[in-house]
């Protein structure tokens, strides 16, 4: 999971000089980056059954389509490798924060299994995707209502399903076939 | 919930459902609580520890404040509820 943080931190590294960071905000919820339009960074694992992903809260979003026309997402996809059997980058990791505790252990002896932790991410393709109502729509996240009936905000997340998208996705870097040439 | 000064709370936040969860739907889990940490992270000292599963549940392990765990806990609600028919989800202190 961490390693999807790091092209977080390679974006703000590389962009900023061309992209204001951290970008606007929208009540608690902040953009990644402001370059004409609010952008976000994220990383997604290519070699998964899901090729959905989580972009931003949905009424931020929103209110930001209506002021600047669109939103943007910087989107890494790469294979990612996971835990070996031995699972030592695992053991590190444990180590590292202090040990399994005792109820972690407990509630694997009684059936629960850890999750498998994601150790490489080859970088194969960067997309630049422009997300606007339309996008919303076709991708069944848009919402009507952002407040539960009793008034605190609903947090929903626009969830992308990349296998819809086509023109939306306005530039991409493919560094597997620049390897192949 | 009394919090002391220096001590960082460990906290259990779980999905029950009532029916087997999809791999699809527990990736979906995770990448919701993998993008409310990744932003929790800076501002309230947050750590993910780890997520532990089962056929009908998902369960993370956080290492923070309430609010944090708390905002974690109504992410899942408010963007899961599909998933959640006769299931919960609840987050409580664990003692260690």
């Amino acid at each position: 999971m961490e390693i999807f943080n790091t092209f977080q931190f390679l974006c703000e590294k590389l962009l900023k000089d061309g992209v204001k960071i951290p970008g606007p905000k929208y009540g608690n919820v902040e953009f990644d980056g402001f370059k004409e339009i609010p952008w976000d960074f994220k990383a997604h694992a290519i070699n998964t059954s899901s090729h959905q992903i989580i972009v931003n809260d949905s009424e931020a979003t929103a209110e930001f389509i209506k002021q600047f026309g669109s939103v943007g997402l910087i989107l890494a996809g790469g294979e990612v490798e996971y835990n070996d059997d031995e699972r030592t980058f695992q053991k590190w990791h444990e180590e590292l924060k202090g040990g399994k505790s005792k109820y972690e252990l407990e509630r694997i002896k009684r059936g629960a299994w850890s999750r498998l932790r994601k150790v490489e991410f080859r970088l194969e393709q960067i997309s630049f995707i422009r997300i606007d109502d339309e996008v919303l729509i076709k991708c069944g996240s848009f919402q009507r209502d952002f407040r539960n009936a009793n008034g605190t905000p609903r947090q929903e997340k626009v969830l992308l399903d990349l296998e819809k998208l086509d023109e939306e996705i306005v530039y991409f870097l493919d560094f597997n076939s620049k390897q192949k040439n | 919930m009394v919090s002391y000064r220096g001590i960082k709370m460990m906290w259990s936040v779980t999905l029950v459902s009532e029916n087997k969860l999809s791999n699809k739907n527990k990736n979906l889990i995770v990448e919701l609580i993998d993008n409310e940490s990744h932003k929790a992270t800076r501002k309230y000292k947050f750590i993910l520890h780890n997520i532990l599963e089962g056929n009908n549940f998902s369960e993370a392990i956080i290492e923070g404040g309430e609010c944090a765990v708390k905002n974690i806990k109504d992410v899942l609600k408010n963007n899961l509820n599909h998933m959640l028919v006769n299931g919960n989800i609840q987050y409580f202190p664990i003692f260690m």
